[in-house]
């Protein structure tokens, strides 16, 4: 087996920076993620007040019930740590376990924010009904989104592992898939404080 | 190029004095001065780049008698074209106007731009037929056919695959013309192809993945919204195929 075969069997190969080539191109890519949501971000905060029909964010957003769905994918993250640790150590049913885990809060969290769309779509609060609206469905709509994906990410991830595909060698996947999992979970701190905490 | 672009850089100061300006302005001789600018500014430098590289990038030569008849056949068309512009513009022709009234003595600057215009027309069907003749039949190119002192010369024409394995030392502006420097480079450019450096292997999975992103952004213009859902499935689709590829050979 010549040298170059041998490096291709290993992710850690040789680049001239000394960094995985994947993670420095993840890492791009979320600066390019950190970009469209400070744009999205932004644009709640410069229309914040300024519907001139309700309802208002006050009256309708519920503090309470979203600090439990943010728990809940605080406590994701937490999840995804330790599953990393278990691909890490070659422990597959920790590593089932622990994705499943992150399924199951990511799935959760997702689950809560349907309930408060469809709620606040009840309430008479729609994507076309002022600013609030307009600026609050696209950021959290795209949060959301984004966490979909990641579930899908981490159930195909759960999938391999559960068909033994999933060795230590391979952890840098699950490690990068923990990157967009915590990203999208600082995402959804920086909103949940900019847009429910403080109104 | 230079001289060229000089006139329409001399006749831009004009545009400087605002009498001068008046009565140049939105007239012919303003469209003569951007030509000049754009024409010996860009234009000619892109077709002396691609006679320049075309050996490199296709390891053929192009024609050097049918670039001669482009050369001479644009230089004659773009100054027939554009020259006289600068005095049917001065003598009252606006730009933007296909017709002009017969008393005001125009006719000659005009006919002399059309003939100019077709000239230079004919030229560029010179170029692009110099262009596919040679790429499937011209005279092959060695390395460095022009005898450049740059690095892309030091490697074959058409490059090879991953054309610097290791980057050369380099210690000057043009190395290929230092000998010492140049068998240095040689050295490093052309040998060690088992120390070639691991790269991923080709995968067509990108462009369908970017074919499934445009489809599903245009399919939500139909307004139904399940049609999406089509896009959203070939991003799906090309996006595991090539998750799931093998990344290197």
């Amino acid at each position: 087996m010549s040298q170059a075969a041998a490096i291709a069997h290993d992710d850690h190969h040789y680049t001239s920076t000394g960094l995985s080539s994947w993670k420095v191109g993840f890492w791009t890519f979320i600066g390019s993620e950190c970009l469209f949501f400070a744009s999205l971000i932004s644009t709640y905060m410069v229309y914040k007040g300024r519907s001139v029909v309700g309802p208002y964010p006050e009256e309708i957003l519920d503090i309470p019930l979203t600090s439990v769905s943010t728990f809940v994918l605080l406590m994701s993250s937490l999840a995804m740590v330790l599953a990393l640790d278990a691909v890490q150590k070659g422990d597959r049913r920790f590593s089932l376990v622990w994705l499943g885990a992150v399924i199951l809060l990511g799935s959760t969290f997702l689950g809560f924010q349907v309930y408060e769309f469809n709620h606040f779509v009840h309430e008479g609060l729609t994507i076309g009904t002022n600013v609030f609206g307009s600026s609050f469905f696209v950021l959290t709509g795209f949060h959301g989104a984004h966490v979909t994906g990641g579930v899908i990410w981490m159930i195909t991830l759960w999938l391999m592992a559960a068909r033994g595909k999933l060795a230590p060698a391979d952890s840098m996947k699950v490690e990068i898939a923990g990157l967009y999992w915590h990203f999208v979970d600082i995402v959804w701190i920086v909103i949940f404080t900019l847009v429910y905490l403080i109104q | 190029v230079v001289a060229v672009f000089t006139v329409g850089g001399l006749s831009g100061v004009m545009h400087a004095s605002a009498p001068v300006d008046l009565q140049q302005h939105d007239s012919y001789f303003v469209v003569a001065h951007f030509h000049y600018v754009l024409v010996g500014g860009a234009i000619m430098g892109l077709f002396s780049g691609l006679y320049f590289w075309f050996p490199k990038v296709t390891g053929r030569l192009m024609s050097e008698k049918i670039g001669k008849w482009h050369f001479w056949t644009t230089m004659i068309g773009f100054n027939l074209t554009f020259f006289p512009m600068h005095f049917s513009g001065l003598f009252g022709m606006p730009r933007r106007t296909w017709t002009y009234q017969a008393e005001l003595n125009l006719e000659t600057w005009n006919q002399l731009s059309t003939v100019g215009a077709f000239i230079f027309g004919f030229s560029s069907l010179l170029l692009i037929w110099n262009v596919f003749r040679s790429a499937r039949k011209g005279e092959k190119a060695e390395a460095n056919p022009w005898n450049a002192g740059t690095l892309e010369w030091s490697i074959p024409s058409p490059p090879h695959h991953y054309n610097f394995p290791e980057l050369p030392e380099v210690r000057s502006r043009e190395p290929l013309w230092d000998d010492a420097e140049r068998a240095e480079v040689e050295a490093v450019t052309l040998a060690h192809p088992e120390q070639e450096p691991v790269m991923p292997s080709p995968s067509f999975w990108p462009i369908v993945l970017a074919f499934g992103i445009t489809l599903t952004w245009a399919l939500l213009m139909t307004g139904i919204w399940w049609m999406p859902l089509v896009g959203m499935a070939v991003v799906a689709f090309a996006l595991y195929s090539w998750a799931f590829q093998p990344a290197f050979r």
